[in-house]
């Protein structure tokens, strides 16, 4: 296979006695949408940071098309956009206004700036907006207009910091769309998220971390076969049923958990078809159902798995 | 109930902007024109009528003020600056000129604190250009600024107070680029300490201590001859008053070559020292 775009090799970085970073490997190649899962402090931003030359690593090494992000700089500076966390656009500025400008530092004259920020804001859906100020923009718009802001030179490597947090669902999905396009068209992507139901859907392979360590690595499906399932909650309507539940669940195979208290019992799942299996069992053994949830695993569900059972130690890179 | 968002139908997606690689059609991208395009950005926010308003009526408040207030100096023997053969309105203009300029250029150090908050500037650290230009627009925009205030002094002055010195308009004209030159080479000071600071408040503090005296123990509004002693000897070695004397020079027609050289020099010797300062201590995180 072709070498990989982004390429972090057992890097590390300390602030002072905090050490943010613990020698985390992470390897994107060509095309491919590569999730950073974590919760805040997890470091996930100052992973991008150095993969994006704002900060320097304390050890290891970075590449991003084969330039070491801590000695050319410049070259990988050439390659990438970078979308962080919060709006990195101008306020004050117009939407176009953003992009010409950043186009006329790319180097671009007067009439391509003014071409290049027309066919973004378009395919952004954004040309009605082009000459409000970005303090006008709904959350969605500015998020778009900033992912734009990072294609202005084409880049072949983009790097997405939580690019949906604090956007609405639907705003949430018009982002989706966007990043699924540029992997289309061989752009590498490395994008931090907090939410597993984000990185599932976009991602080819997600790198797990905690406080500065790699803890799990995989493809989605991997990973949430290896570290959580689907649930299924079932609410009982007596609580008096729920011995006779759980022996009914147990008999059909499945491996009902009851709370100290109420006529709940939630059960995991591993396919759809066993949602069927369960509500077969339970109406065999005549006991009534008040309300039935189905849940997917959340980022907390892979944590308490990872960080309270023995697999949950660090990977070695 | 949730379903799985796998069986999705997949829509024909348009190609993304990434393709069409237009960057290969554009020039090099070099200080100069990175420099250009970065102080259109900064300048854009003075441009609003109301901001222009404002920045207008700033130095006619300045001349109002002392104007008015310290004409009554002038009839003091000895009290005024400038001395007796000279309009007290002629030799107030110029130092108000360099007051003005110089508290255009400690502006500059206020809005790179504004760019640092902004995120753009993080943005710009992650492009291909040269860091420094980012830098350079923030003081060449505070410089243009200042040079929009200083044609409002210059014609307030002569409209409203009859201000006509015997320099003429050459002579006026070299005083506002000596000014501008001096609020230029000093906004770098501010730009030097916002860049280590990075912190609003702390620099507002530093710039009020520091601006005030500069501008007031100096021979700005009062001879220096009538100061007590202490207050004499910071007046006369303060740079501020070899400015004043500068301009004042241009504006009276009777320039000193050496006095011009002098403030060139002070000038130069700023930039030197704070730009290098600045360029080094510019980072994002």
């Amino acid at each position: 296979m072709a070498q990989p775009l982004i390429e972090a090799t057992n890097v590390t970085k300390s602030f002072g006695e905090v050490k943010a970073l613990n020698g985390v490997n992470v390897s994107v190649p060509e095309g491919s949408i590569h999730g950073l899962l974590g919760h805040n402090g997890a470091g996930k931003t100052t992973l991008v940071h150095i993969l994006s030359t704002l900060l320097q690593p304390t050890s290891g090494t970075a590449r991003i098309c084969g330039f070491d992000v801590a000695k050319n700089g410049q070259d990988v500076r050439r390659a990438i956009g970078l979308t962080g966390q919060f709006a990195s656009v101008d306020e004050q500025l117009s939407g176009r206004d953003n992009l010409t400008l950043i186009a006329r530092l790319l180097g671009a004259n007067s009439r391509q700036a003014r071409s290049r920020a027309d066919e973004l804001l378009e395919l952004f859906d954004l040309t009605a907006a082009a000459t409000r100020p970005i303090s006008q923009y709904s959350g969605g718009m500015r998020r778009r207009l900033d992912i734009s802001a990072s294609l202005v030179g084409s880049p072949r490597v983009i790097f997405l910091d939580e690019p949906t947090t604090g956007l609405d669902p639907t705003a949430r999905v018009g982002v989706w769309e966007i990043v699924e396009r540029l992997a289309n068209d061989g752009v590498s992507v490395l994008l931090t998220t907090q939410y597993l139901e984000e990185a599932d859907r976009l991602c080819e392979e997600i790198t797990l971390l905690s406080k500065g360590s790699v803890i799990a690595r995989g493809t989605p499906a991997e990973l949430k076969a290896d570290v959580g399932q689907r649930m299924v909650t079932v609410t009982l309507a007596s609580e008096a049923d729920i011995p006779l539940a759980v022996k009914a669940l147990e008999h059909a195979g499945a491996q009902p958990n009851t709370q100290e208290s109420g006529a709940v019992i939630s059960v995991p799942v591993a396919v759809s078809s066993d949602l069927a299996l369960i509500v077969r069992a339970l109406n065999e053994a005549h006991t009534e159902i008040a309300e039935l949830g189905f849940s997917e695993p959340t980022l907390d569900d892979v944590y308490l798995r990872l960080t309270h059972e023995p697999g949950g130690q660090p990977v070695p890179a | 109930m949730t379903v799985t968002e796998a069986e999705a139908g997949h829509q024909p997606k348009p190609p993304t902007p990434v393709r069409s690689r237009p960057i290969d059609q554009w020039g090099s991208s070099n200080l100069v024109s990175q420099t250009i395009a970065l102080t259109r950005r900064s300048i854009k926010p003075y441009l609003q009528t109301g901001v222009l308003v404002v920045t207008f009526i700033e130095p006619l408040v300045m001349l109002l003020m002392f104007a008015g207030v310290l004409k009554v100096l002038g009839d003091v023997p000895g009290g005024a600056a400038g001395g007796p053969d000279m309009a007290y309105i002629d030799n107030l203009v110029p130092a108000i000129m360099i007051i003005t300029s110089v508290a255009a250029g400690a502006q500059a150090g206020n809005g790179l604190i504004n760019d640092l908050r902004n995120d753009v500037i993080t943005r710009f650290h992650t492009m291909p250009i040269r860091r420094f230009s980012v830098l350079l627009a923030r003081s060449f925009a505070d410089a243009a600024r200042g040079l929009y205030q200083l044609i409002a002094v210059a014609v307030l002055a002569a409209l409203l107070f009859g201000f006509s010195p015997s320099g003429g308009v050459l002579g006026v004209i070299g005083a506002i680029f000596v000014a501008l030159l001096v609020g230029w080479s000093m906004s770098w000071i501010f730009i030097a300490m916002a860049a280590i600071l990075r912190n609003g408040d702390v620099l507002r503090m530093i710039t009020t201590l520091m601006t005030f005296p500069l501008l007031f123990a100096s021979n700005a509004f009062v001879d220096p001859e009538s100061m007590p002693t202490w207050l004499r000897v910071i007046a006369q070695g303060n740079p501020i008053s070899f400015a004043n004397d500068a301009t004042r020079g241009l504006v009276g027609g009777n320039a000193d070559a050496m006095e011009l050289l002098l403030t060139v020099l002070v000038c130069s010797a700023l930039v030197a020292v704070c730009a290098p300062i600045s360029k080094k201590s510019f980072r994002v995180m």
